[in-house]
């Protein structure tokens, strides 16, 4: 397992976490507002169908907010929302989640240099490998992305550490073997 | 891809979203304070033109025969029971989302199933429902008995009638469309937590 999976033994942010719920909500603008959007990049594609699905998210945050407990940290309880509302958004639609258009972020108009464009090609595969990972495993995998600690993501997941730790393990066995068959 | 790669892979993924598209979604962030209120207050126009048809309907109880007052009655109840568990749903729905991760899809699943359930409700419901209403508006102005209205309806104001069967026709055929939609949200929810369970069965295959 990688050191960057097992993370802090608390699994609690080291920032502060009290306050209203108006005061934490503008804790997750600020600080969590990114791993939102990526969290909804990871189950839909259509760029304005993710837009509603951010914001389906963040009216979910805003509403359980006085029901945060601080039994674990911010940063979980959010993502704990977001993973939830998007696989309700998943179901919703009712279909797999397909894979990214070449617009979305690959191409461009104008031409770009040659670092630059590889990176956004990278960038883009990534995207659309993690959406083709099954629910569960990309489930893992993202939280992984984002720096979760195994204890964090097993919080968010309800599932043991040691269960999250094989999850991603298994998650990122499929990336590598996904990313070497695109290489 | 390297194992010592995955850190780069996560440095990656954290720059998926361009500053551009994260500037839109900070201040769709910032609206969401406005947003909530905006809803709240649809759910309060709603309330009150719900209330109002109520009163509506009571007007025409007053000037009604007996029968005809049940008959409004017994459909305003239905409604308000309709509306009643529609909103136990929409909660429920939203409550999914503060829920415990564990209990995640079996509830996601009750609550679909009885969205389905309600929907099948109310198409079976709807058009002897909305024929019923039809019967009784005109029962309330002095038409009585099933042969007179529908002569009324489609011999003397065939236009008329013609726009009720479309107007029937076309709330069927929405209720419908939303009914294949929760039969096919129902089917991927119960897929996702088929899949949610196999990678449960490998985590404990893996830890023995």
């Amino acid at each position: 397992m990688d050191e960057r999976i097992t993370g802090n033994a608390s699994g609690r942010d080291e920032t502060d976490e009290n306050g209203s719920p108006a005061a934490l909500f503008e804790q997750v603008i600020a600080r969590h507002n990114g791993m939102i959007s990526r969290i909804a990049l990871a189950y839909e594609a259509d760029p304005a169908l993710r837009r509603e699905l951010v914001q389906e998210i963040l009216l979910a945050v805003w509403r359980s907010l006085p029901r945060f407990r601080h039994d674990s940290s911010l940063k979980t309880f959010v993502a704990g929302i977001a993973y939830k509302r998007s696989i309700s958004h998943v179901a919703r639609a009712a279909r797999r989640p397909k894979s990214a258009p070449l617009s979305e972020a690959m191409a461009s108009e104008e031409p770009l240099p040659d670092e630059i464009s590889s990176r956004n090609q990278l960038k883009g595969r990534l995207r659309e490998l993690v959406r083709t990972l099954p629910l569960a495993q990309k489930q893992a995998i993202v939280l992984c992305l984002e720096d979760f600690s195994v204890k964090e993501i097993g919080d968010t997941l309800g599932i043991s550490a040691h269960a999250a730790a094989m999850r991603c393990q298994r998650a990122k066995d499929a990336l590598r073997e996904a990313m070497e068959n695109w290489a | 891809m390297r194992r010592a790669d995955f850190p780069e892979l996560a440095q990656l993924w954290q720059e998926q979203i361009d500053p551009a598209e994260q500037a839109r979604l900070d201040s769709l962030a910032r609206e969401i304070k406005r947003t909530a209120r905006r809803r709240g207050a649809l759910d309060i126009l709603l309330t009150i033109a719900g209330i109002g048809s109520l009163v509506f309907a009571l007007t025409y109880l007053r000037q009604s025969t007996l029968p005809t007052a049940l008959g409004f009655a017994v459909l305003a109840a239905l409604m308000v029971g309709y509306l009643w568990k529609r909103r136990r749903i929409v909660e429920g729905a939203n409550a999914l989302a503060s829920g415990e991760p564990d209990t995640f899809f079996a509830a996601a699943i009750e609550n679909a199933r009885a969205e389905l359930s309600l929907s099948g409700l109310g198409i079976a419901l709807g058009p002897p429902g909305y024929v019923f209403l039809i019967v009784l508006l005109f029962a309330s102005s002095g038409v009585t008995g099933l042969d007179r209205v529908f002569r009324s309806l489609f011999v003397e104001q065939p236009v008329m009638g013609a726009l009720h069967i479309a107007n029937c026709l076309f709330f069927l055929a929405l209720a419908l469309r939303a009914h294949s939609k929760l039969r096919a949200q129902l089917r991927r929810l119960e897929q996702m937590r088929q899949e949610w369970e196999d990678e449960d069965g490998s985590d404990r295959a893996a830890a023995r």
